[in-house]
């Protein structure tokens, strides 16, 4: 049965606000160049934000109705938030989107393998992946964590299966630092984030009740993360979703910088490397965090950072976004491929990154062109002669 | 159809879906239009030479679209059936050409991304493009002879052109200007007898897809200063614009009478812009406040500078937070004359005042300096989920075309008020529609406008 669109009512004001300037289009302007990599890719307005909240409202007002068509043009959205970021009046068109895909879920007219197993994954595993939970804390193996703890380190499931060597990079500078933190074990489930995107909202809030009973079970006052997805799921979907933010949300480079202006931690281990940094969108435009992470490699000795054309807010996302990685993995490629490119235009010898979803993206790209890829904490870690 | 049309463009540059129709179904105006039968996005000339063989066989109209970042309604189509053409994937900067003093662009590039090439070349444009520039593009702003920022120091759009390539609906490509010499640069308009490029520039669309466009650029200016001031007459305000205009002092100046913004307050506000060397700067800023003082302006410190300092997003803003349905009636009067005009325009929204705020409409009255003479745009600002304030905003627009029209304003950015336009100003279509009857005898371009 049809239930209208109560999800695209909830951002109505946020719809009829866009006056169709079409800034979100191609801006070339202090810093930016170009807005949207799909628009960039596919061409037609309803590939960026203007023509996806015409679809939006063409849908409230019930001109249109969701064909598979639709559907999959909805699903092309990467979340990126150059939209909003460069928007005169800040329509935030990642959300109606996430609004969007959430009816299209309900309505049952989501027709797309790979996000059908993403589902029957964390149904099963609790991370969309499909390995077994034993898996999740292989990382920890001579670490010894505790349970409990005011500060708990969430490392979500791409650091946990994919990129574990952040995880115990991060775990082992903390401990340089005299910081212990709390580790949930395999019993942590996935933040929630491929379901926010997938939208399947009442996954991600099962999800987000079981993390969230086992914080309070622990006893944890802040979260520690070192995915930008995991951080914005606590720090931004959270409270959104659940109606309460009974803890702190913090990451990494956040407390890593921290540490290090307090002087109880320092880099003593000489990196000679020309680098450049990518802002993951989850860190940078969603969450903010810009200057961190540039600060810590400048402190590196040896690391010379130089920036790609598009930095900061104005950075090109790496296509792994909005899971249009998983639903469309040629043209995720490709965006991938442009920010590589982008990359070696400045005469880099290495990609840094702090997103194990930006680190994957990249990973055979960088390759491809001679190029050296590394996570900023893993590097990190490096200078301060951790071995991880 | 569809088939030849995938043929053409290939199968990722051709749409029928319904709701891409919708979304090229609109432009930043509020105006109702058509919905295309199919969208198509060329790269390259000969794929629109292509279509128009393939539109003219099958008496399909064409509508061809920049931005649609218009307001009223130039890119989006009157008629059924028609093929909307998107232009934006043609964005290239072909040369630029340091010792002619020009850069050659195809027509589906924006301003910013020109102004910021040349920039970095140590050059720029002498206009800055219209209030949309970071997404209009500089065909868009051409077809509809779009008022720029710098209009007070250049004038028109035409000003700036040296030349125009274009391809008319029998589908020949002609170059303007010197251009037409096929061993020359398109370096100079006025050639081979005829002005050619003049019958583009604001045509709407209708005579001919101007692909590529030759500007004129200039030394990127040393310095910039901004000003603002307060008059508690509007008499006085264009008695100061007038002297500004008289000696050509600013790059750009506009004033605001219905709202006055609140950091500058009183009747009416006047800011000006002036670039050039860091010489030319001071001394034009000397004799502009001394005009300013003559005229009992009150100096409003800052505001000048945050108004011009954000000219590409700022004013955006202003128009999207009073929006975001949005519908403009513009036109040009001589100078001394605003006055006289602006008093009829603050008048009709007196009288409308109760249905004005019980439907949450705004409007503004404002001027912009066009060297000799002014545009007076009369803006009208709605919810568009406000259905009966939708209309309303529709229907002020006909009736302020009425009004303006009898005090002598001369229209500007026609786009769908142009039949009402045609019936005012008759034998001045009757000539342009003999043009149009030679160069389009089948009607297939943007048919209904102009």
């Amino acid at each position: 049965m049809k239930r209208g669109h109560f999800e695209l009512e909830r951002y109505k004001e946020e719809i009829y606000h866009c006056f169709r300037c079409g800034f979100c289009r191609e801006l070339v302007l202090g810093g930016a160049y170009r807005i949207c990599p799909i628009r960039e890719e596919l061409g037609f307005e309803t590939t960026y934000a203007r023509g996806r909240i015409g679809v939006a409202r063409a849908l409230l007002e019930g001109r249109i109705e969701y064909s598979d068509s639709l559907v999959e043009r909805i699903y092309t959205c990467l979340g990126c938030y150059n939209c909003k970021a460069h928007c005169p009046t800040q329509v935030d068109t990642p959300s109606v989107v996430r609004g969007q895909r959430r009816e299209i879920d309900q309505e049952g007219l989501r027709k797309m393998k790979a996000l059908d197993e993403i589902d029957s994954n964390i149904e099963a595993y609790g991370n969309p992946y499909g390995f077994g939970k034993k898996m999740r804390n292989q990382w920890t193996e001579g670490l010894s964590l505790p349970r409990r703890g005011e500060l708990l380190y969430f490392p979500g499931c791409a650091t946990s299966y994919d990129r574990p060597e952040i995880a115990r990079s991060l775990v082992k500078i903390l401990k340089k630092a005299g910081i212990e933190v709390a580790y949930l074990g395999e019993e942590e489930v996935c933040c929630g984030i491929p379901q926010i995107w997938n939208g399947r909202s009442c996954s991600a809030k099962a999800l987000m009740e079981e993390n969230g009973r086992m914080f309070e079970e622990a006893g944890v006052k802040t979260i520690l993360t070192s995915c930008p997805d995991c951080y914005n799921a606590f720090h931004h979907h959270y409270p959104e979703i659940l109606g309460k933010q009974p803890f702190k949300v913090i990451h990494i480079t956040e407390l890593l910088l921290r540490l290090l202006n307090e002087g109880k931690l320092s880099f003593q281990e000489q990196i000679k490397k020309r680098v450049t940094y990518h802002d993951p969108c989850r860190l940078g435009r969603e969450a903010g965090i810009f200057e961190p992470p540039r600060e810590i490699l400048r402190r590196i000795p040896g690391i010379e950072l130089v920036e790609m054309r598009r930095n900061r807010e104005h950075a090109w996302c790496c296509g792994g976004g909005g899971v249009v990685n998983l639903v469309y993995p040629k043209l995720s490629i490709k965006i991938a491929k442009d920010r590589v490119q982008e990359a070696v235009e400045t005469g880099a010898e290495t990609l840094i990154t702090c997103c194990p979803l930006c680190y994957r993206q990249f990973y055979n790209r960088a390759w491809e062109r001679g190029l050296g890829l590394t996570e900023l904490i893993v590097l990190a870690a490096a200078g301060m002669g951790i071995k991880s | 159809m569809y088939q030849t049309l995938v043929e053409i463009f290939g199968n990722e540059r051709v749409s029928k879906e319904e709701f891409e129709l919708l979304c090229y179904s609109r432009d930043a105006g509020s105006l109702p239009a058509k919905l295309p039968d199919y969208v198509v996005i060329p790269n390259s000339k000969e794929q629109i030479q292509r279509l128009f063989s393939l539109v003219r066989r099958e008496k399909r109209p064409v509508t061809v679209r920049g931005a649609g970042s218009s307001m009223c309604g130039a890119p989006i189509p009157l008629v059924d059936s028609s093929i909307m053409v998107d232009l934006t994937r043609m964005r290239r900067i072909l040369s630029l050409n340091e010792d002619t003093m020009s850069i050659l662009v195809e027509a589906g590039i924006t301003w910013t991304e020109v102004i910021e090439y040349l920039q970095g070349k140590g050059w720029e444009l002498g206009l800055e493009g219209p209030w949309s520039a970071p997404s209009a593009t500089v065909g868009g702003a051409i077809a509809v002879a779009a008022i720029c920022m710098g209009a007070a120091r250049y004038g028109g759009l035409g000003s700036q052109i040296l030349g125009l390539e274009v391809i008319l609906p029998d589908g020949e490509m002609i170059r303007t200007g010197t251009g037409a010499n096929p061993g020359n640069l398109m370096v100079d308009r006025d050639c081979n007898g005829i002005d050619m490029a003049g019958l583009f520039i604001g045509s709407h669309g209708t005579l001919g897809v101007i692909t590529e466009v030759s500007l004129k650029i200039y030394p990127l200016h040393e310095a910039e200063d901004y000003f603002a001031f307060s008059f508690s007459s509007l008499d006085d305000a264009i008695e100061a614009l007038h002297g500004l205009a008289t000696y050509r002092i600013p790059y750009d100046t506009r004033i605001f009478v219905h709202p006055v913004p609140e950091e500058i307050a009183g009747r009416a506000g006047l800011v000006f812009m002036l670039k050039g060397t860091k010489a030319e700067v001071q001394e034009q800023g000397r004799l502009g406040l001394d005009l300013m003082r003559r005229a009992k302006g009150k100096e409003i410190p800052e505001f000048g500078k945050s108004y011009y300092q954000g000219r590409f997003t700022t004013r955006a803003e202003a128009f999207g937070k009073a929006g975001p349905g949005w519908l403009e009636v513009a036109g040009f009067i001589p100078i001394k004359r605003y006055p006289e005009m602006a008093t009829p325009i603050l008048d009709y929204f007196a009288s409308r005042k109760a249905e004005v705020e019980r439907l949450g409409i705004r409007w503004s009255l404002g001027g912009l300096l066009k060297t000799n003479a002014m545009n007076i745009p009369v803006a009208l600002f709605c919810n568009e989920s406000n259905s009966e304030a939708w209309q309303k905003i529709i229907d002020y627009v006909w009736e302020l075309s009425e009004l303006m029209f009898g005090l002598g304003v001369s229209p500007y950015w026609i786009g769908h008020l142009s039949p009402y336009w045609k019936g005012k100003i008759g034998n001045y279509y009757q000539a342009y529609e003999k043009i149009k009857k030679a160069l389009d005898p089948d009607g297939i371009l943007n048919p209904g406008l102009l």
